[in-house]
């Protein structure tokens, strides 16, 4: 589902509060995402299965646009990073897989709201990056190139 | 003495997110240490190495270094407060310290804003509204309507001859010197309420006006209150904040000099029983205008201000703990007779800037050496190696002194300033030195005015 705007701003949906509201509205009514897109950015809000976990996707780019190559995913906000899904047993990235940009792989939980973190720079993502459920602040490493730590 | 609380309620908090930077930062965290709190400190990039960090028990980043992407972010440190676990924000000065639309957001979330609530600060961040409520509470204003200026020139020009030229239109949403300007004629007046409406409507969103008589050698002077949750409240003094560049405050001092107590101690009790009326809690400071034995109100900041170690100085009152214990839901157990003011007390801010031309001086600090000494105080969160980031406000200390006398206090304050070294960079301690070597300054009592016609004669001399 897409709905567009050329009226608002995107921090108009992006408020804590708002994006609980939107993705409470979104598991009421079995609706699985939201795009919503502003002259300024894109957001998608969606909803995933039915124990009522919420994660929104940062449609914008995070972080400096000249990134180091040997850093793959840093943290979008603050927040308590998790390796994958609360809904989903495995983590989003297994031992030594090698990531393409883009690739979702992990979130950053903050209340009840779920950021998706995605792959800034491809490579082979180090084991010892993976563990979650500390608390992460706005552009910390949380994955790097395994070969540019020999 | 301090100014202890009953524990009426149970604490409404253990934990408090301070949404700030710098000194303040450091000297918020110090207080909900003393208090047992978790301090969790909030930063930007430019601030990830802030030497507070060490004793704080949490540090996160919640942002790049623009302060709109970071401190200003309203998001982000909500985002920060809830993955935290903090039970309470406390905003400091500046950034969101008087934004209500964040007060509100954060009590939407649960959590305490340390402060008043959205609806005062709301109320006094209207400049018509905040008169509206000064008159109505009895508290004297500058002359002229309490309501927004018409689009009707003519009727302006009528209001403007009956408060008498010189006159200032001002902008309802406007602050800190901006959105103002003076009319000395009738000549004038057209064209000052048009541009004035076109800048206040450009930066602050809202075109109202109002319009007041034009003091013309005022000195500013606030007073400190001091409220609960439980109707109870108290001031604690008044400070003279004259010395100003620019609608800036660069020395403070408490008591202001030269003014009868008990003119001092009616306008005290007036902000007190304004504070009642409206319902206000937390600290605030009214701003007045005072000038041939008069006190005129101007504005009311609705937080903690940066001149506040003066007032602590003189009262013996910690207020960061104070307004802290308050926002937990505790109620003042001081009385307003057990207020004692005692002695002078002087703040000078010492910004990383040339002294004179005034050039922001960022950098590495490579040395630096505190003065010491009874009655003196350093609130600041540098230290050798410190770097000063760009981005934000010059102020890197506050040197403050106390002492029984006036006189007193200005002597521990030129040893104070004599003794004080910061390598690396450059400061304005060369001009507080010739401040306080200044006669006038000496013998107290100096309008608003005062600094900016000494440095433009200084200017001229060299």
């Amino acid at each position: 589902m897409k709905s567009g705007s050329k009226q608002s701003r995107i921090s108009t949906f992006s408020g804590l509060g708002t994006l609980d509201t939107i993705s409470n509205w979104l598991a009421a009514n079995g609706v699985e995402a939201i795009e919503i897109t502003t002259t300024d950015g894109a957001i998608r809000i969606a909803s995933a299965g039915d124990v009522g976990e919420h994660h929104v996707e940062a449609a914008e780019p995070v972080g400096p646009e000249t990134a180091k190559q040997t850093i793959i995913a840093r943290a979008p906000l603050a927040g308590v990073f998790l390796p994958g899904h609360p809904d989903r047993p495995s983590p989003e990235i297994g031992d030594a897989d090698v990531v393409e940009i883009g690739r979702i792989v992990g979130f950053v939980q903050v209340g009840r709201i779920l950021v998706a973190v995605r792959a800034e720079a491809a490579g082979q993502v180090d084991v010892a990056d993976l563990k979650g459920g500390h608390l992460v602040g706005y552009g910390d490493t949380l994955m790097s190139n395994a070969e540019a730590r020999q | 003495m301090s100014a202890a609380v009953t524990s009426r309620t149970p604490p409404l908090f253990d934990s408090v997110l301070i949404a700030n930077r710098g000194e303040i930062a450091l000297r918020i965290q110090r207080a909900c240490r003393q208090l047992g709190l978790r301090s969790i400190m909030v930063c930007s990039e430019a601030d990830r190495e802030a030497p507070y960090r060490e004793t704080a028990d949490e540090f996160i980043c919640i942002g790049p270094s623009p302060a709109a992407q970071s401190y200003l972010n309203r998001n982000a440190v909500l985002a920060a407060a809830v993955a935290t676990g903090a039970g309470a924000i406390h905003p400091g000065y500046g950034f969101l310290s008087e934004n209500a639309a964040f007060a509100e957001a954060a009590e939407a979330l649960g959590l305490i804003f340390v402060g008043p609530r959205a609806s005062e600060i709301r109320t006094m961040g209207d400049k018509i509204a905040a008169k509206q409520a000064m008159m109505a509470a009895g508290v004297p204003c500058v002359p002229g309507p309490d309501t927004a200026l018409s689009d009707d020139l003519a009727e302006v020009a009528k209001i403007a001859e009956e408060i008498g030229y010189p006159v200032i239109v001002k902008a309802a949403g406007g602050g800190g010197g901006r959105g103002m300007r003076v009319v000395s004629s009738a000549a004038e007046l057209a064209g000052a309420v048009i541009v004035t409406r076109e800048e206040a409507r450009r930066a602050f969103g809202r075109p109202e006006l109002y319009i007041e008589k034009f003091l013309q050698h005022p000195r500013h002077v606030e007073i400190q209150v001091l409220c609960d949750n439980y109707g109870d409240g108290v001031w604690l003094g008044a400070r003279d904040c004259s010395m100003q560049r620019r609608h800036q405050k660069v020395v403070e001092e408490a008591p202001a000099p030269g003014i009868p107590g008990d003119v001092i101690t009616k306008i005290g009790a007036r902000c007190v029983a304004a504070c009642k009326q409206i319902g206000y809690r937390g600290v605030g400071t009214f701003e007045f205008l005072y000038e041939d034995g008069l006190f005129y109100f101007i504005e009311m900041n609705t937080r903690l201000q940066v001149e506040h170690p003066v007032t602590e100085m003189t009262s013996s009152i910690d207020i960061v703990r104070e307004q802290l214990r308050v926002a937990q839901g505790y109620a003042l157990e001081i009385s307003q007779s057990q207020v004692h003011c005692v002695g002078h007390s002087f703040e000078c801010r010492i910004n990383a800037e040339d002294p004179f031309t005034f050039a922001a001086s960022p950098g590495l600090i490579s040395g630096i050496t505190f003065p010491g000494g009874p009655g003196v105080r350093v609130d600041t969160h540098v230290r050798p190696g410190y770097k000063v980031p760009p981005q934000y406000d010059s102020m890197i200390a506050k040197l403050i002194v106390h002492a029984p006398t006036r006189e007193q206090a200005i002597a521990r304050m030129r040893v104070a300033l004599s003794e004080m070294r910061v390598e690396g960079i450059s400061t304005n301690i060369p001009l507080h030195r010739e401040i306080f070597d200044d006669p006038a300054f000496g013998q107290g009592g100096t309008d608003i005015h005062y600094l900016e016609k000494w440095l433009a004669e200084r200017r001229k001399a060299s």
